[in-house]
């Protein structure tokens, strides 16, 4: 874990000062000791940089852990947090209320896509586990079944959306829907990190149980888990964290289902160890991922969920065959 | 005194014609129990009733208290369950494999004090497991995997322990260091109750023996009392024969097959 914290702390440290514009120590703190009217090296770094590298960790964060929780829950390796159609409502939600004009007033209440796609994700999230608990006490295999049924529900009615927009907003739920980090200021920051403290400290206090549930449910009651229970308050919590993610930064594929696995091939399978662990890996990739970025053809930027797919996906086969290769042995 | 108390239990799949019970009998403390039956007679499913994983009507009484008075973990103290099959998701180590089964004994994340290592290495000790403390679970046999199973169940140190055919996967070496385990157990005050297909074991290992047939109860008491041909036969269905052991007192069951080697062959070598 110390050496996972590192990581995430030098990622933290150096990634603010890779950029497509120059923004050196040497440079800021000369602005900072002179005190200029102007600072554009120590506003760059402070504005702009430093959140962002903040708000890529964060989200990586939620990501990950809330990838390695669904992992768990689900007991199924290809879980992410997006298989159970919670993203995809916030998404579609999101991009419903940008479809329109941008923002959408009902009576007093201003519905900002942030707000729209936090509205989505919950009803949904509450919907599916009505439905589950309803059909068999929370089973696993319910929920599964009822979220991706919900996936292809808001896929299809993303579709109709994006079909019946006018061009103009269409490229605003496009760009949107493919993920970005870019931010200016400390207040996207502000929004998701409480949805990352609250989800992440529910599921850090069932981590333990949740490696009982890796037995199965009988094994895991027997053992004296209130199956239930720990099921509930997991969920809500990975919810809670997709929520805030997917809502401040539209849906970013990958993160959720690479770092988990990278994790468990690192540190073993232990959930006390994977989940925070998760969580670091996640915000350091994701940072890093923001990074290349804005950089990779600057200064023009490429929205992170393409790079974050870009790199899992042959990442991802990597892994793969590497584990394949070291359990021949 | 009885450990635990079983009366008119009744259960049934969903609107199905298949019941369990009524059945009601009790299992003194200190005693190993076997239950016996074919395919389908209930076993399991009276098993996972006993370990609280399924609701029935009637009751059960552990100690002094009914099933469902105790907490999760008060419950868990008191009773291991060791089901039939365990499909586990994640390659853990049979170290950690063991330490999870001291889950009621722990406090929050579950961090080891010295009594919970003594129990692991204790458990790992009578399952003749220590040696593969460090192994991963994917390099183990299914002989292997089950005494890391049993391990973790023992390592609960439970008052009752309820295994649902614990030597399908054993050979017969460890079949043999099992069954002293659970007698060692028993000779501590443990009192194990155990499903099984293996009626010569029963026979060996079992203070009682309850032989079910059709969710009920066709016969209960000593081995010596309910392994006898007429039952056996009746509920299984097939040539069966009970010899006495020659320098033992317990019964030895052995199925009686077709004169398979005196007939003549079906196929011809070319």
């Amino acid at each position: 874990m110390l050496l996972y914290g590192a990581v995430a702390g030098m990622a933290l440290v150096l990634l603010p000062w890779i950029g497509p514009v120059s923004v050196t120590p040497r440079g800021v703190w000369r602005e900072w000791r002179s005190a200029p009217a102007g600072a554009p090296q120590r506003d760059i770094l402070l504005t702009q940089r430093m959140p962002r590298v903040l708000l890529g960790v964060c989200i990586g964060a939620a990501l990950g852990m809330a990838g390695a929780c669904f992992q768990v829950l689900l007991r199924n390796p290809l879980a992410t947090p997006y298989t159970l159609g919670i993203a995809s409502a916030g998404a579609l939600a999101a991009a419903a209320t940008l479809a329109m004009t941008q923002t959408l007033t009902l009576g007093s209440l201003v519905m900002t896509p942030y707000l729209a796609a936090l509205a989505g994700s919950g009803v949904a999230a509450a919907g599916m586990f009505v439905v589950a608990r309803r059909l068999h006490h929370v089973a696993t295999h319910v929920l599964l079944l009822t979220g991706v049924a919900v996936n292809m529900f808001c896929g299809s009615a993303l579709l109709v959306v994006r079909y019946l927009v006018d061009p103009y907003h269409l490229v605003t739920v496009d760009r949107w829907l493919m993920g970005g980090l870019m931010t200016v200021g400390c207040a996207d920051v502000l929004h998701v990190a409480p949805f990352l403290a609250v989800g992440a400290g529910i599921i850090m206090l069932h981590a333990h149980s949740l490696n009982q549930l890796a037995f199965g449910a009988e094994v895991a009651r027997a053992r004296g888990v209130r199956v239930e229970r720990v099921l509930l308050w997991s969920f809500v919590g990975s919810v809670l964290m997709t929520a805030g993610a997917v809502a401040v930064s539209g849906p970013i594929g990958f993160v959720g289902l690479l770092v988990p696995h990278a994790v468990r091939m690192l540190s073993g399978v232990d959930q006390r160890i994977v989940l925070p662990a998760s969580a670091l890996m996640g915000g350091v990739l994701l940072a890093t991922c923001d990074a290349l970025a804005r950089t990779c053809v600057a200064p023009t930027e490429i929205p992170v969920g393409v790079i974050t797919a870009c790199l899992g996906a042959p990442l991802f086969v990597i892994m793969l065959l590497r584990r394949n290769a070291a359990c021949a042995i | 005194m009885a450990a635990l108390v079983v009366q008119a239990l009744q259960f049934a799949h969903g609107r199905g014609a298949w019941r369990l019970g009524p059945l009601s009998f009790e299992v003194a403390r200190g005693s190993l129990l076997c239950l016996l039956g074919p395919n389908g007679c209930g076993k399991s499913s009276l098993l996972r009733i006993l370990a609280r994983q399924w609701r029935a009507t009637g009751s059960v009484r552990v100690g002094d208290l009914p099933q469902h008075a105790y907490s999760a973990m008060g419950w868990a103290a008191v009773v291991a369950y060791l089901p039939q099959t365990v499909t586990i998701d994640y390659d853990y180590s049979v170290e950690e494999t063991v330490s999870f089964g001291r889950y009621a004994h722990t406090r929050a994340l579950g961090f080891l004090g010295p009594g919970d290592h003594a129990a692991i290495d204790a458990a790992l000790q009578a399952t003749a497991t220590t040696a593969l403390r460090a192994r991963r679970l994917s390099t183990l046999s299914g002989g292997e995997r089950q005494r890391v199973l049993l391990a973790s169940v023992l390592v609960q140190q439970p008052q009752i322990l309820l295994l649902d055919e614990p030597t399908t996967a054993l050979d017969m070496q460890h079949q043999v260091a099992l069954c002293s385990v659970l007698r060692q157990c028993v000779a501590q005050g443990m009192t194990v109750v155990m499903a099984s297909h293996d009626l010569a074991l029963a026979a060996q290992v079992s203070d009682t023996c309850i032989l079910l047939q059709n969710g009920r109860i066709f016969a209960q008491g000593t081995p010596a009392h309910v392994l006898q041909e007429g039952p056996l036969r009746a509920v299984y269905g097939a040539a069966i024969e009970v010899l006495r052991h020659p320098t033992q007192a317990y019964p030895v069951v052995v199925p009686r097959m077709p004169a398979c080697h005196a007939a003549p062959p079906v196929l011809a070598c070319a």
